[in-house]
């Protein structure tokens, strides 16, 4: 249960705030000016807002759509990233976002038909534009509050050159189910091997759980596409991956899938820095990291070792031509 | 440990007697209480006496960081009703126009209500707020020593639009209004103290850092990378002893440190 929301003035009587609003009839509706003086603001802790966020409905104001990092891709011509949301419902100990922002509320932008169009501008013709969500927070999870899904699939029924990605954890696939499939709105689940999920991705929904919900999805025809970013160490980690593969592989169709893509964990040094503070029982942020210019990642050569067997463990379940290997320089 | 700043001798009695707080005879500057885990200070009205009691208890207590603070005490409201109890989620410095979230991570027996400090008593109730004269820089002070989930405010209506302050409550009326919030004030703080505790650092890496300083030469920088390293330690050991900690033989700050990198370096590979 959401026990506050704050509200900036200039969104309050937008109809989308009042129907978020209406459905949380016992949150505390707290006026703001701006969100920046509760988001971000010095003197918070991460981890102690994580144990209860609060709401903040905001309106975004300027760059709605950006190009997407380097690392970002799956064959298209144009790669953007949105984020009409910061900030997530599940507590993975890996997630760089913690290292990124001071505050755990989920902030999220109202004014979804200034991002739509910005999505329009950016199309061009004839090209695969993608357009990633889920950079700054799970596409999905939070579903039921932003009804930001509800919204985008009519928008992108009609703009057969522009590719939208949802990026998740979660199996909040309901909306997509009532919606009929469209093939260039595909549903991408992150997966790590069950020790990593249980030990690091707190309150994300068990791993049988994920596929029991791309497999409703792959049955109504929607595509649907596998992440495997970040790649996490563990003890026995070929074994714990060749595992993970097998128990996706023998429930969703290989025709179902539109991709997957294989990635390193890597964070700037001052996120891992922060994200260390702030959790400094944790064990990730010690096992076999080390820090290489600016970044802290698992040695070069183990990072390159990790993504090579796993894209070769990955082909004896799916076509090269869907796999895309990411290890930036 | 826990803080709390009240305004009034009346306020702070409730307190005094449910914690079991003994006096401090020899403070002077301002009336303050301590028990094992809690001190109390009253700092007299106005702004700028609450920010003088905030910093004040904050060096008594031993300038500790990332500890609860609480203002307690009694506020006006023009349409609660008196004796109703309110957590703050929005403080409003009415003169200066500055705003103070704290920040509301545990659960709370009261609803919550946004409160306008005012540099004069205001008997209009112009505004359906809760209305005092301390919070806005009590929040800012003692937010400088703690983050914004463990400084909180809590407000007991004395008195409303139907029924105007004349003046002070007396002292009575004042301890009857407090009274029969402290059961619930305890257990509130409890929970905070929980998430305090969550900050502070393992006491195995204070025990452990002071072994090796009383032993050998360590520069600032150097002691900065010992505590660092004894908690990565930890962090991939987490039932290991203090004696374990300790048990690295070295002849200087700069080999215990190298030693230090290679044991959590082996310790770090998967197994
Ligand atoms: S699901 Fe993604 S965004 Fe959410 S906490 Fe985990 S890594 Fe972060």
């Amino acid at each position: 249960m959401i026990p506050l929301v704050y509200v900036e003035e200039s969104v309050r009587n937008h109809p989308r705030t009042e129907s978020i609003l209406a459905r949380h009839p016992r949150a505390s509706v707290v006026p703001i000016e701006r969100y920046g003086s509760i988001f971000n603001h010095s003197q918070q802790n991460f981890r102690l807002q994580k144990q209860r966020p609060a709401l903040i409905l905001a309106n975004k104001h300027d760059h709605f759509v950006q190009p997407a990092p380097d690392a970002y891709g799956v064959g298209g011509d144009h790669n953007w990233y949105f984020s009409h949301m910061l900030n997530c419902l599940y507590d993975c100990r890996y997630c760089f976002l913690q290292g990124m922002y001071r505050s755990a509320h989920y902030l999220v932008f109202i004014n979804f038909e200034d991002f739509l169009e910005d999505i329009d501008n950016k199309i061009e013709p004839g090209k695969q534009n993608w357009f990633f969500s889920g950079y700054d927070a799970d596409s999905l999870a939070l579903e039921p509050v932003t009804g930001f899904v509800a919204n985008a699939l009519p928008f992108f029924a009609s703009r057969a050159d522009a590719w939208l990605e949802l990026r998740t954890k979660s199996t909040q696939v309901r909306e997509l189910l009532g919606h009929e499939p469209l093939g260039n709105v595909v549903t991408a689940f992150s997966f790590t091997p069950e020790a990593t999920w249980k030990a690091t991705e707190h309150k994300v929904p068990s791993i049988e759980k994920r596929i029991q919900a791309m497999q409703q999805l792959a049955e109504h025809g929607w595509p649907v596409a596998l992440r495997f970013d970040p790649l996490i160490e563990q003890a026995g980690f070929n074994d714990a991956y060749s595992e993970l593969f097998e128990q996706i592989f023998s429930q969703v169709p290989e025709s179902a899938i539109h991709s997957a893509t294989i990635g390193p964990l890597r964070m700037p040094k001052q996120f891992h820095r922060t994200m260390e503070s702030l959790y400094p029982e944790e064990p990730l942020f010690v096992s076999g990291l080390a820090q290489r210019n600016s970044m802290v990642s698992y040695p070069a050569a183990r990072e390159a070792e990790m993504i090579d067997w796993a894209t070769d463990e990955l082909e004896k379940h799916l076509p090269s031509s869907k796999i895309f290997p990411n290890l930036p320089a | 440990m826990i803080h709390f700043l009240v305004t009034f001798d009346a306020e702070a009695r409730p307190l005094i007697d449910h914690f079991k707080l003994k006096r401090q005879h020899h403070e002077r500057s301002f009336p303050v209480y301590f028990g094992e885990q809690h001190a109390l200070i009253v700092s007299g009205a106005g702004k700028i006496a609450a920010a003088a009691a905030t910093a004040h208890l904050h060096g008594l207590t031993g300038f500790q960081h990332q500890q609860v603070w609480i203002n307690f005490g009694i506020a006006g409201h023009s349409t609660l009703p008196v004796g109703d109890t309110r957590l703050c989620h929005q403080i409003i410095d009415k003169h200066s126009k500055q705003v103070f979230y704290p920040q509301l991570v545990i659960k709370s027996p009261w609803p919550s209500e946004r409160l306008f400090t005012l540099d004069e008593p205001d008997n209009s109730y112009a505004d359906e707020s809760l209305l005092d004269m301390e919070a806005s820089s009590f929040f800012a002070t003692a937010n400088r020593y703690a983050t914004a989930e463990l400084v909180q405010v809590i407000k007991v209506v004395s008195d409303n639009a139907e029924a105007p302050i004349n003046g002070i409550p007396t002292k009575q009326q004042i301890i009857e209004l407090l009274a029969p919030q402290v059961e619930q004030l305890h257990n509130f703080s409890d929970s905070l103290q929980q998430l305090a505790d969550q900050l502070q650092p393992d006491k195995r890496i204070g025990a452990a850092a002071e072994h090796y300083q009383q032993k050998l030469h360590f520069s600032f920088s150097q002691s900065e990378s010992l505590q660092h390293l004894l908690q990565q330690w930890i962090a991939l050991d987490a039932e290991i002893s203090t004696d374990e900690l300790c048990r690295i033989d070295a002849k200087s700050s700069r080999q215990l440190i190298e030693k230090l990198q290679q044991q959590i370096a082996a310790a770090g590979q998967p197994t």
